[in-house]
């Protein structure tokens, strides 16, 4: 009878290279959609509090397009770019980005949490069309960026985030 | 439901009779759909494809694209009489294909003429005489049925290079069964362990204690990606991508990280060019400082031709017939079965004896008269890069149209996943990974635009 042996387990993993490229990136694309959704919701609320239009709020967005390196031919697009469109600076492709190098570092609790913020901004009808859902829009991203931090926090400091091991150890228990 | 809808009037649907009955072993199954309705199995059909968003479950076409995995939740049933053949068959595969691997790479081989082996893009010079740890070459095994009805599989092509899948026949399964649990009313469904049968084989190959095992990956940007994420949380492995890896002054191969650089015993590779990832490796590789899985050289019974001789490695080095029948084939250097071929090129279907996921199968009766006369020019010209298998009318399954509500037949193929220890034990993982082909196409292949589908085996 051969006698079972074990492999070397390490659940946190070593932190290579590649892990470590990934986890600066991630925490720059988070970065990122965190300081987009803060400009446009202080935007958003000047305009609720001002009782502004919608055009008034995208123009006044459309420095803050600007500073990010958007170019935006309509002064009117500068509050869908900003949230969803550009192919760089947008809230929406910093998420998706983070959840790309989420996917190499973190745990399935993670990828959950960031999955759930870039949903936030592909519903239907989630692009606002006056201030106030400007305001509310990002108030929910910022909540689930919130959720985020707190994910990243219990993985990195109190490991408690929840892996795909204690998933499929609960599966298989069911 | 589903007796109230069109299957395509396909002869052989694993769910129904021919005259529409369900069949006994789905019963329950369609009872619980029934119970359901149309608009709630559509709300948990969302639920599913939602989490299946949430955690990435991915298969990436494009790397720019977010694109899950499409998966119909509706599982296949394999009784488990079915399925005992297939998993003996498996094995029984497995063990004389890794026999014949040593002998070609360590001994000779009496089994395949040698130029067909010579003439293999994978078969790899540069292993001659070395042996594996423990003389196993195959340590995990992919290897592509269909059902033909009755019980009856037939094997269409074997995998042994970096068979993917696995993780999609366990996910599915979970987000399934998470989304949907009244489908397993009345089942008793085989359990397994994957994280289990892995760690002890990894374990099992190396000669220290603890042994420090990777998964190395292409990145995040290859199709597979979610699968070497989800297996190196799931065994509690380090990802690692080819620029984390060099090889050190001991000739041992080394990983770059912080708190200081490690050293590997063992790597379980999801990549092919592992030069390109990793230079150094194969000499590492043949100075036993690194034990790799799949080891390298199995890709030689990947080939399409090899595979005809299968057959013959089962007889010759376990003395038995096979328990699993395969696609007729055809070897394309012989001129009879060239003229065969050429005569009946609207009922077969050509394959390159390299291609994989997909690429490179024709199915000539699905294709236009110039097409195949193209093709047949290329096999006149170069008969040696193509095999000829019969065209096989396999099982179909029902597949759930969440838009409309319908469910339509498609074509299934069955991917079965094993693993070998060191100590020659094989174990096959019940179920498998189903495939579904696209409306009005036979090719399964998830790289081709295909889906999956949970398979369970039930007692």
């Amino acid at each position: 009878m051969v006698e079972p042996r074990s492999i070397s387990v390490s659940p946190d993993r070593w932190l290579t290279d590649s892990r470590v490229y990934n986890l600066i990136w991630l925490g720059r694309w988070l970065e990122r959609a965190d300081n987009i959704a803060r400009v446009i919701n202080t935007f958003a609320r000047i305009a609720v509090e001002s009782g502004a239009d919608m055009l008034a709020l995208q123009q006044s967005l459309g420095n803050a397009a600007a500073i990010r390196g958007i170019r935006v031919e309509d002064a009117g697009q500068s509050l869908e770019m900003l949230l969803r469109y550009h192919e760089a600076s947008s809230i929406y492709h910093s998420l998706h980005t983070a959840r790309s190098n989420a996917t190499h570092v973190g745990t399935v609790e993670l990828i959950r949490a960031i999955s759930e913020t870039v949903m936030t901004l592909e519903r239907d009808g989630a692009m606002p069309a006056s201030p106030l859902e400007a305001l509310l829009l990002t108030n929910e991203v910022l909540e689930r960026l919130d959720a985020v931090y707190k994910v990243i926090d219990d993985s990195w400091f109190h490991q408690e985030a929840l892996s795909e091991e204690e998933v499929y150890r609960r599966f298989v228990q069911q | 439901m589903l007796t109230d809808t069109s299957t395509a009037g396909h002869h052989l649907n694993e769910c129904l009779n021919s005259d529409g009955s369900v069949k006994p072993v789905y019963r329950n199954l369609v009872n619980a759909i029934d119970s359901l309705g149309v608009p709630e199995l559509q709300r948990r059909w969302n639920d599913a494809n939602h989490r299946a968003a949430l955690d990435a479950f991915t298969f990436m076409l494009d790397p720019r694209e977010f694109r899950t995995v499409p998966t119909d939740w509706v599982p296949r049933l394999i009784p488990e009489a079915e399925w005992d053949v297939i998993s003996r068959g498996v094995a029984q595969r497995l063990k004389a294909i890794n026999r014949f691997l040593l002998d070609l790479y360590c001994g000779e081989q009496e089994v395949v003429p040698p130029d067909v082996m010579y003439s293999c893009q994978y078969f790899n010079p540069e292993l001659l005489d070395y042996r594996p740890p423990r003389d196993v070459f195959v340590h995990i095994y992919g290897i592509d049925l269909v059902h033909m009805g009755d019980g009856r599989y037939v094997i269409l092509e074997d995998n042994l290079r970096i068979p993917s899948g696995i993780t999609y026949q366990m996910k599915s399964a979970e987000i399934g069964l998470g989304a949907i649990p009244e489908l397993a009313a009345g089942y008793d469904i085989v359990p397994y362990d994957i994280r289990a049968a892995y760690q002890e084989m990894f374990a099992s190959l190396c000669d220290k204690d603890s042994p420090v095992c990777v998964l190395l990956t292409d990145s995040k940007y290859g199709s597979a990606f979610f699968e070497h994420r989800y297996l190196s949380e799931l065994f509690g492995i380090t990802l690692v991508e080819g620029s984390d890896l060099y090889i050190g002054a001991n000739g041992r191969v080394r990983a770059r990280a912080m708190g200081g650089d490690f050293e590997v015993d063992l790597i379980y590779r999801r990549v092919e060019d592992l030069e390109l990832f990793v230079p150094g490796l194969t000499e590492a590789y043949l100075d036993h400082k690194v034990v790799l899985v799949n080891a390298m050289g199995t890709g030689a019974c990947d080939d399409k031709l090899v595979f005809l001789w299968v057959p013959d490695m089962i007889e010759h080095y376990l003395g038995e017939p096979a328990i699993l029948d395969q696609a007729v084939s055809y070897d394309l250097r012989s001129p009879a079965n060239r003229e065969y071929v050429l005569q009946n090129l609207d009922s077969l279907v050509l394959k390159t004896r390299q291609g994989y996921g997909g690429l490179g199968v024709f199915i000539l009766p699905d294709l236009d008269k110039g097409y195949r006369s193209r093709l047949a020019q290329q096999l006149i010209e170069q008969p040696q890069v193509f095999i000829a298998q019969e065209t096989l009318d396999f099982s179909q399954h029902l597949v759930f149209d969440e838009s409309s509500g319908v469910f339509e037949g498609r074509y299934v193929d069955l991917r079965v996943f094993a693993v070998q220890n060191g100590h020659g034990e094989v174990t096959v993982f019940p179920g498998g990974l189903t495939r579904v082909s696209e409306a009005n196409s036979r090719v399964t292949n998830n790289s081709s635009g295909g889906s999956c589908k949970p398979s369970w085996v039930v007692r």
